[in-house]
């Protein structure tokens, strides 16, 4: 009578089949790692098979949390509301209020109290995953059998006693559906909220698989959430930077960026590992594996300081280095008053600026400040530096993204 | 008591505690502003249009994007329930759909949409969808055959049957399905928003957020809340002219 698993679902293969063999052909005729093919996805998910794994564990184990904080403490609410109708009626109305807000809604809120850690995101997906639950349990337990009640009390057991013998087993089985509803969406939420709240974990993965231009791993990030169950930052400043100036090194920029693209991929591929990994390169910094690095930061800047480590220094390579725009801006009726006028008249002054030379090691904006002299050895005036050409990137961003993928992601 | 008395003396009370703990000091007042601070920061992006701007962007968005759901699933679930092998076809696809969080797609729709209303509009589809079809194409399927026979007996053609006899028995559950599937796509208008938006109440709450304004976030989040209450009643109201016979059916069976 029933057909077998196997005819069931053969017609669905085959769509499946002819759908992956167009996206395949479509992608050949495209052309653009911006549209990366099924084999492409394929490739990229046996490279980066073990750390997807170990970031969707991360992923999993959120939303496991979230999902069980829920279990262990709706469920008994659920059925203490369905049973003691006086408060019940009370609450219930919170309830009302609170089930429309969408479950991401709330990140902002979770980050204010929690910041960006896992914990923030345990509470974003024991928010979303309450609801289900809660409401199975009170669901289940108002509509129970009248006559379960009657012969609870004419066995004489008490509130508690009704509540752990009758209406906890009653209520399992409508239980079993919302925990069904709240795996998904646990799944869900851990998911965007990674995205959101980006630290690690499988939605981490997919947004930096954007930052990076490489669309094929975020496809196959996407096939591994798929199999289980972005805050798009296009103008990636630093690698922007670094493609102009590694195209400069054969007189090239970002308006003729091939030389750039093509060392960029000599760097991805020869390199010392730096790609994929630029924390690893401070390490290497102090146990002197290392010499140079185009990294700037405050890391390094305090290796500078630490006396146990070998002489470190900026220095800027005759080539030259980039003007790197920044701003400060006070925000419109600051419940502060006039101090974020005052704090960036301060920031701007002659005694901070002297002091932003010192110890940061760079050319301050106000000319009244003295420079030390062994910063100014190091640090080219602004009117040495190179710019990068923003708007021309603006304008030729997919022109660019199309050849960085095509020469550096290949 | 009158429920309405009940459930806003509820609500009533809650705010007054709200009131009271914000304004005892035992968390920090920035990042638990008290009730008066937020209806007072909330009034003032209504007075600046920031608010209004942003909530008629994302329901605009929401509404478009579950008006083609609506279209989209329940017209393919109908073709579906006359053709199962298209049924059987689709089968594997919606379940891989259902899988995959609408939110991981944001940053790949992006380069194959733009930063378009398009983007917005396709990943609220995408979310909405698998429910929208899968609750028809059930309804549609399991409608009683003792309709279908009788149907069949009136000498009703195929469409008659279908626009007649199984479309409406199928409603109550279309809509039900519909309710989620709506709940579905303000979560994926807002999360899109946040992920890619430069507009948008889920912009508007990320924004505000980043930049610690506190009581303005609490306002959005208020008004977030509100849109899921106007889609449900929006919902319930369109059911009534198409599955009001259910409800009608209900109280005939209670009252006996």
């Amino acid at each position: 009578m029933s057909p077998s698993r196997f005819q069931l679902a053969w017609p669905g293969v085959l769509l499946l089949m002819l759908l992956l063999g167009a996206w395949e052909v479509a992608a050949r005729f495209v052309d653009s790692a911006n549209f990366p093919g099924v084999m492409a996805v394929a490739i990229a998910l046996r490279n980066t098979w073990s750390s997807l794994w170990q970031e969707m564990g991360i992923t999993l184990m959120r939303a496991g949390a979230g999902l069980l904080l829920a279990l262990v403490t709706m469920l008994p609410l659920g059925i203490f509301i369905g049973r003691v109708r006086a408060i019940g009626d009370f609450i219930e109305p919170l309830f009302d209020l609170l089930r429309p807000l969408p479950p991401l809604a709330i990140v902002p809120l979770a980050m204010l109290f929690a910041g960006v850690g896992s914990t923030a995101k345990i509470l974003v997906i024991f928010y979303s995953v309450s609801f289900p639950i809660l409401l199975g349990a009170v669901d289940a337990v108002r509509s129970a059998h009248p006559m379960l009640g009657n012969v609870a009390r004419s066995l004489r057991l008490s509130r508690r006693e009704i509540m752990l013998q009758i209406d906890l087993p009653a209520a399992l089985p409508q239980v079993v559906v919302g925990i069904r509803i709240g795996v998904a969406l646990a799944l869900l939420v851990s998911v965007s909220a990674e995205m959101l709240l980006s630290t690690d974990g499988i939605g981490t993965l997919i947004v930096r698989a954007q930052e990076q231009f490489r669309i094929a791993n975020g496809l196959a990030a996407l096939a591994v959430i798929a199999l289980t169950a972005l805050a798009i930052n296009i103008t990636y400043n630093s690698s922007v930077y670094t493609l102009d100036a590694l195209a400069s090194l054969k007189g090239g920029g970002i308006r003729k960026p091939e030389a750039g693209l093509e060392a960029m991929y000599q760097l991805r591929t020869r390199g010392p590992g730096l790609w994929d990994q630029e924390s690893i390169a401070v390490g290497w910094l102090k146990s002197g594996e290392i010499w140079a690095t185009p990294y700037f930061s405050g890391n390094v800047l305090a290796m500078m300081r630490d006396p146990d480590l070998a002489d470190l220094r900026f220095c800027v390579p005759s080539e030259g280095g980039y003007a790197l725009p920044m701003s400060v801006t006070r925000v419109v009726n600051p419940s502060a008053g006039d101090q974020p006028e005052r704090f960036i008249n301060h920031m701007l002054g002659v005694e901070a600026q002297e002091a932003w030379a010192r110890i940061g090691n760079a050319r301050p904006v106000n000319k009244k400040a003295r420079v030390p002299d062994e910063v100014a050895a190091t640090v080219p005036t602004a009117d040495k530096l190179r710019n990068v050409d923003w708007g021309f990137f603006a304008e030729q961003r997919s022109a660019i993204v199309d050849q960085w993928n095509k020469v550096v992601n290949r | 008591m009158n429920p309405i008395i009940k459930k806003a003396t509820a609500i009533g009370c809650c705010l007054v505690a709200w009131e009271c703990i914000a304004r005892s000091g035992w968390v920090p007042r920035e990042y638990f502003p008290a009730v008066t601070d937020v209806v007072l920061a909330g009034a003032e992006m209504v007075r600046s249009g920031e608010l209004l701007q942003a909530e008629g962007q994302t329901l605009l968005r929401a509404l478009t994007g579950l008006f083609i759901t609506v279209l989209l699933g329940v017209g393919l679930a109908v073709i579906a329930a006359q053709l199962p092998l298209l049924g059987r076809m689709l089968a594997p696809l919606v379940e891989i759909m259902r899988s995959i969080p609408p939110a991981a797609l944001v940053p790949l729709a992006i380069f194959a949409l733009g930063l378009t209303p398009k983007l917005f509009i396709g990943i609220i589809v995408f979310a909405a969808f698998s429910t929208v079809y899968l609750t028809a194409l059930n309804a549609l399927i399991n409608v009683e055959p003792v309709q279908v026979n009788a149907a069949r007996t009136m000498g009703y053609s195929r469409l008659e049957t279908l626009l007649r006899v199984r479309l409406p028995a199928a409603m109550p559950s279309i809509f039900s399905g519909l309710r989620v599937a709506a709940g579905a796509a303000l979560i994926a208008s807002v999360a899109s928003e946040m992920l890619a938006g430069k507009d948008g109440l889920g912009y508007l709450l990320y924004d505000t957020a980043f930049s610690l304004r506190t009581q303005e976030m609490f306002a959005a989040l208020f008004v977030a809340a509100l849109n899921g209450i106007i889609f449900n009643q929006l919902i319930l109201w369109m059911r009534r002219p198409f599955a009001g016979w259910q409800d009608s059916l209900n109280r005939l069976g209670d009252s006996r």
